[in-house]
């Protein structure tokens, strides 16, 4: 009995310390409840955002939420006028219900069914996936801000691979005036978490039934609209509360995902037995092989092998979208997804005797995992193979790239290599400035009414070399012209001819050719003419604002580059220099730029080298790279004068 | 070719009945001649096409359709009734990896609650064809893969993957779409034409006499066939049993389809059939006609309770009129204050129609509704004010073009409001919430639109944009060399679709959201005391930005200065890019951009050198440049204006519009040469 009681005031304290419990949360929706300074600006204010994730047992989990949100105006209502949650057969929605209140917090009207749109997931395309998507909203009608409406969605899950995630912040121009967060565990439960980028630290606690209670509150939060053009990587920028499982079960696999060990054999376990050719594909790619004088010639020949006979699908079903259509299949279709397609090609470098595994990775620009917190944050897998010293990576879902190209699409990042042991985390191929080249060279015959005539020539490397060569591959020579003509720097121009084509080396590269009539080249006015330096040049643009409190990012995918431009210009014998030849060197942390002209035989040769390094810069760097900015353009707009000869 | 399901059933328009077929050639040159044909058998394959490797016609194409084949057949059922199939066969050859996609899938189907309003696929077949070691190899579709997917309630889609599909590759499948009449009651429109090139396209459909269907034909390519024979059709029912019209129709060699800026939509350019119902005539059973002329179309509206009928209705108004009449009895005050109210009250749903969804009176409760309630309402209340006005039903640019000589209501998808104020005629659309009273939305001008008066015939009429897209800009400054430094100030006044514009995307925004992007447009600007009046307060006038700006100018050297007067609104891109047109051009609206400069030399300096003055016409007034710049005591004055006032032009044109802004690009890109006077 006094056990109990003193339990009991425990909770009570422990509800008191971390602001108002769920029970006690604000029922009055009125919109003049709301503090000023939140609602000041503001689309949407969120009244109440709570998320409750009971943990059942390892193998069961339910997750209810429940989201009050002020809304007042289109914007707001774009964003949270209405709510969708996700279902297959591991994971059943067990309510979706809303109300919506007038701005006096009065109930106008509740979610009926006819209000609930149901869909499978895969609708849009063609892609197979057994997953579907309810969506709810009060959008039939429309109301007169503000108004108010509240979620309530509930889902009971046995996949427990992932766990959800909880941030407090809400959409941009919006603010939030209560959220919540509770993880409940059977007592003594293992789970992890991570706080990152200044979200509330947690207050852990008993329930009155012995669970064990993990609560994050946070209370009063604006989030101002911004236009910032460099924003620091959402995972880097969010308060954000991660969650996942230690031990946990899914189907009849039991895992654990302390470490990057753990999650690596859990992946392995789920899928070993299925890398087994057919005997006579054995044979095929025994044939295949046949004279290869390494296993780097060995990993060339199957992965050109395996994308010449194989197309990629997303098929989407079973098990959390985990396991892999086994070897056998594929063989017989030729298509499957990347988990597939991966296993297949694994399963023919292990005929040929070549050390290889699969990757679980991250895909997309700029997309990343958090390294120091093992989860199933993965969205892709590739293949991993050992040529003596070297990995060589394989994109299997691509028909056409080369090996150990990874480009922006899953270059740069950490990735989980699949081992029977336990695999760790290793760095896939890197892309910095000096593998992300454009060197051009373009000769320019102009007339004398400043007409020119342009021969250029361009090769591009590593990121660069990107969507190129998609043009190359996936595009007919209307819409590669198309392509071309909108983005060649120029004014105005006629292309005559072009030629785009991949080079033949290891390295990926691709080599434009264009000829080009460009009307007005140089700028006549009166007797004088106009030429610029930097013509076909990548311009820069300079950001609304220079002030900056946080922390910026260039994006490494866009900004680690090295641009190398020659432009050489016949001048028209009747015209002499008038002004001085620009030139400039600017250097700074984030870069370099350099621009050289010289004039010699009516021959004007302008050289411009720019060296560019993506990545995260503080604050008090901003004006340094305003500043390097400004003076790139300064120097990309000065032009070289010339004036008739007055014989 | 898979097109997407439209689940359009108008509700309101039950439609069973007969007559003869309306053909109607347009574009169509029929080439009567070439009759060599092609009749491929299904599951076999042509060495040939395995051994292509790049399309002779395109050498790029990532894929060519060799056969594109689809028949429609009617048939009658005793429990489903009358039943639509569409036999659907294609062949593609796969030329790149880009293509493989086309392996892939889905065939979109209505799935309603009762059997009767169910379509459903039959008779699926796939085959792949690979050349392997120099032998045709032939993988079979195998039931497993394929699924089918409950895409919404009322949507299933069939999906399925064929296997072995690589580069080089031939696939082919053909299946049966069956849709009953209640649900579907016209064959989808067949386009001869898609991305990648067809090497043939065949149309066919066998017609029973007791169905009467327009069709339209529409695009740029020739039939190589277009046959027409008299046939016995038996749909299995005595009394539908009878004559009927078997057609086919094949384009060959179909070039890849290419989009260009500036054109309506593309269905407009594709070349195409499409079909209208326009009766249904079973003898003793059913006759019913449909829009067979515009008045009938007219008649049909009248009585229609979707449009006719809502018309009608104006109870719920009333408070609001009364309102409106107290306050004035000018009718154009009137007008404004009722166009007001419906904008303001009012919710665009971002829906086109023909119809009233739930009725005018509750989409009013609702305050949401489609462009025709809202238009139909302000309609409404304008007559009850004592105003002559009428709906006009029109298509919308996305919609694509209308045909006047053919009557049908399907040519149709929006309605605004007319009103004749004295000889002044308005044309309004309370759909866009910035848009003063006459300026209709972009997507509303696509040439005709049909006016359905009170009483009598219905008649065409042209809808012009009266506004267009309008900027002044001014600059009033001070060269200063010696700093290397232009001061002054600068201001913008958005007019017409310039301030619709300007208005949807900044009106609700704070003054420092269209701050930043101004600076976005002019980076090297310092900018101070910018004011925006008239954000919102009267959609008639123009919104004016002003500001002070100051700007460093980098090719200033002492003793000589450079500078381009055209500091704001300058043209520096052509926008049209193409060599080359081969459809019409539809800028939609007109431009009127203008700028008028005013610069101040200091003592000492001089104009050394200034461009030429510059005015080009475009043929029959359809538009004008003039560019000036002259030296009046210490001012230099610089003037541009951009003038386009036609918005269509034919292809021949292109060559004429494009040198048109070419000379804008040219001279806006022109600098000034200021001096020292040597003394």
């Amino acid at each position: 009995m006094q056990k109990f009681q003193s339990l009991f005031w425990k909770t009570i304290i422990c509800t008191a310390l971390s602001g108002s419990a769920p029970v006690l949360a604000q029922t009055d929706y009125s919109v003049a409840k709301i503090s000023p300074a939140l609602a000041k600006d503001a689309d949407a204010v969120i009244r109440v955002d709570e998320l409750f994730w009971d943990i059942k047992s390892q193998a069961e989990g339910v997750q209810r939420n429940r989201l009050v949100v002020t809304i007042f105006n289109e914007k707001g209502e774009d964003q949270y006028g209405s709510t969708q949650e996700w279902y297959d057969k591991f994971r059943k929605l067990t309510e979706l219900s809303g109300t919506l209140y007038d701005a006096n917090g009065k109930v106008v009207k509740r979610l009926k069914n006819s209000d609930i749109d149901d869909r499978g997931d895969g609708t849009a395309g063609d892609d197979i996936s057994d997953n579907r998507v309810k969506t709810a909203s009060f959008g039939k009608k429309s109301y007169p801000y503000p108004y108010t409406i509240e979620f309530i969605t509930e889902v009971r899950t046995r996949n427990m691979m992932a766990f959800p995630d909880w941030t407090p912040a809400p959409a941009e121009g919006s603010a939030v005036e209560y959220s919540y967060f509770r993880v409940k565990t059977p007592a003594g439960f293992a789970f992890r978490y991570q706080e990152c980028n200044g979200a509330p630290a947690v207050k852990k606690s008993k329930d009155a039934e012995g669970s064990d209670i993990y609560e994050w509150t946070q209370k009063d939060y604006a989030r101002p609209r911004s236009d910032d053009a460099y924003p620091l990587p959402h995972y880097d920028r969010i308060p954000l509360v991660f969650t996942a499982p230690s031990d946990f079960e899914v189907q009849d696999y039991k895992g654990n995902f302390n470490t990057w060990e753990d999650l690596s054999r859990f992946y392995y376990t789920l899928n070993a037995g299925r890398d087994i050719l057919p005997p006579n594909m054995q044979e095929e790619v025994k044939t295949l092989i046949k004279g290869a004088k390494s296993d780097r010639e060995k990993i060339d020949r199957i992965y050109k092998w395996m994308q010449g006979r194989s197309r990629y699908v997303s098929i989407q079903l079973g098990i959390g979208g985990w396991q892999t259509i086994d070897a056998m299949t594929v063989s017989k279709t030729g298509y499957g997804d990347c988990k597939a397609l991966t296993n297949f090609t694994l399963a023919a470098l292990k005929v040929a005797g070549v050390p290889a595994c699969a990757a679980l990775i991250r895909a997309g620009k700029e997309a990343k995992i958090k390294p120091d917190f093992p989860s199933s944050k993965f969205n892709h897998v590739i293949a991993c193979a050992i040529a003596g010293k070297d990995t060589v990576w394989l994109e299997c879902t691509s028909p056409n790239t080369k090996p150990n190209f990874m480009g922006s699409f899953t270059g740069s990042r950490p990735a989980l290599l699949v081992l029977p042991t336990g695999g760790k985390l290793v760095m896939t191929p890197d892309y910095k400035a000096p593998q992300n080249v454009k060197e051009s060279r373009a000769s320019v015959k102009l007339t004398e009414t400043g007409d020119g005539q342009i021969e250029a020539r361009s090769r591009y490397t590593g990121l660069q070399h990107e969507p190129r060569v998609q043009l190359i591959q996936y595009r007919t020579k209307e819409e590669q012209e198309k392509w071309l003509v909108s983005h060649i720097n120029l004014p105005s121009m006629d292309l005559n001819h072009f030629e785009l084509a991949e080079g033949a080396e290891p390295e990926p590269s691709v080599t434009e050719k264009l000829t080009l009539n460009v009307r007005n080249c140089a700028t006549k006015t009166g007797t004088r003419l106009f030429i610029k330096p930097s013509l076909l040049s990548r311009p820069f643009e300079l950001p609304a604002t220079t002030d900056r409190t946080t922390d910026f990012y260039l994006p490494v995918s866009e900004y680690n580059f090295t641009d190398l431009d020659t432009v050489s210009y016949e001048v028209p014998a009747s015209y002499k220099l008038e002004t001085t030849l620009p030139a400039f060197q600017i250097a700074s942390a984030f870069g370099s730029y350099e621009l050289k002209t010289t004039y010699e035989n009516n021959k004007l040769i302008c050289a411009r080298k720019v060296v560019m390094n993506g990545g995260r810069y503080g604050s008090k760097d901003f004006a340094a790279w305003v500043d390097f900015l400004k003076k790139i353009r300064k120097a990309d707009r000065a032009q070289v004068v010339f004036v008739e000869n007055k014989l | 070719m898979t097109n997407s399901l439209l689940p359009i059933r108008l509700s309101g328009l039950c439609r069973r009945n007969v007559l003869s077929i309306h053909f109607l050639l347009f574009f169509f040159t029929f080439n009567a001649f070439a009759q060599d044909d092609f009749k491929p058998k299904l599951g076999l394959i042509d060495r040939a096409s395995l051994e292509m490797t790049a399309y002779p016609g395109d050498s790029t194409a990532d894929a060519v359709v060799l056969y594109d084949y689809g028949k429609v057949t009617f048939s009658y059922d005793n429990l489903k009734g009358l039943l639509m199939t569409t036999n659907i066969w294609v062949r593609i050859k796969i030329l790149k990896e880009s293509a493989l996609d086309r392996a892939s899938v889905g065939i979109p189907y209505y799935e309603g609650q009762s059997y009767k309003e169910q379509e459903w696929v039959e008779d699926l077949k796939g085959y792949t064809y690979n050349l392997e070691n120099n032998q045709i190899v032939k993988t079979e579709l195998e039931r497993k893969a394929v699924r089918r997917e409950k895409s919404t309630d009322y949507h299933s889609t069939t999906k399925f993957n064929l296997a072995n599909v690589k580069k080089g590759s031939v696939i082919e499948y053909s299946y049966s779409l069956v849709s009953p009449f209640n649900v579907r009651t016209e064959p989808k429109t067949w386009t001869f034409q898609s991305s990648v090139p067809i090497k043939w396209s065949d149309y066919n459909i066998v017609v029973p006499n007791f169905l009467d269907y327009k069709m339209t034909m529409g695009g740029f390519l020739a039939l190589h066939m277009n046959k027409q024979e008299p046939v016995n059709v038996s749909v299995g029912h005595a009394s539908f049993d009878g004559p009927g019209i078997s057609y086919r129709f094949v384009v060959k060699d179909a070039p890849a389809f290419v989009n260009e800026p500036f054109i309506t939509t593309e269905m407009d350019y594709l070349s195409k059939i499409a079909f209208e119902l326009a009766s249904v005539n079973v003898p003793g059973q059913i006759h019913k006609n449909y829009s067979q002329t515009w008045e009938n179309v007219d008649r049909t509206l009248d009585e229609a309770k979707w449009f006719g009928v809502e018309l009608g209705r104006s109870g719920f108004l009333k408070e609001v009129r009364d309102e409106i009449a107290k306050t004035t009895t000018d009718p154009l005050e009137r007008m404004t204050l009722a166009y007001k109210h419906v904008q303001g009250h009012m919710k665009w749903d971002g829906t086109s129609g023909l119809y009233s969804g739930d009725g005018i009176k509750k989409a009013y409760d609702n305050r949401k509704g489609n462009a025709c309630d809202i238009n139909l309402m302000l309609t409404v209340l304008l007559r009850e004010l004592g105003l002559e006005c009428d709906p006009i039903l029109l298509s919308t640019r996305a919609h694509g073009y209308l045909h006047q000589h053919i009557p049908m209501l399907e040519g149709f998808n929006y309605v605004i409001a007319h009103a004749k104020i004295g000889e002044k005629t308005y044309f309004l659309d309370a759909s866009e919430p910035f848009a003063k009273p006459g300026l209709l939305p972009e997507r509303a001008l696509n040439g005709y639109g049909r006016l359905i008066p009170k009483k009598g015939v219905g008649r065409f009429v042209e809808i012009n944009p009266v506004d267009s897209d309008s900027k002044l800009e001014m600059i009033t400054a001070n060269i200063l060399p010696e700093d290397g430094v232009i001061k002054g100030s600068y201001s913008i006044s958005y007019g017409g679709y310039e301030a619709l514009d300007w208005r949807s995307a900044y009106a609700a925004q704070a003054d420092n959201v269209y701050q930043d992007v101004l600076k976005k447009t002019v980076p090297e600007w310092k900018i101070q005391n910018l004011a925006i009046k008239n954000k919102a307060d009267d959609y008639k006038g123009t919104v004016n930005v002003s500001c002070d700006f100051e700007i460093e100018d980098e090719n200033a050297s002492p003793g000589v200065f450079y500078f381009n007067p055209i500091m704001a609104g300058r043209w520096v891109k052509n926008p049209l890019k193409s060599k080359e047109r081969i459809y019409p051009i539809d800028l939609a609206t007109g431009i009127s951009n203008s700028f008028i400069g005013n610069f101040t030399l200091p003592e000492g300096y001089a104009l050394e050198e200034m461009p030429k003055a510059e005015i080009i016409m475009l043929p029959d007034k359809g538009g004008k440049f003039s560019y000036q710049v002259r030296q009046v005591g210490n001012v230099i004055q610089v003037n541009s204006m951009v003038q386009v006032s036609r918005t269509r032009f034919m292809p021949e044109e292109y060559a004429d519009l494009k040198e048109f802004f070419e000379r804008v690009v040219q001279k806006h890109a022109q600098p000034l040469v200021i001096k020292k006077k040597s003394i």
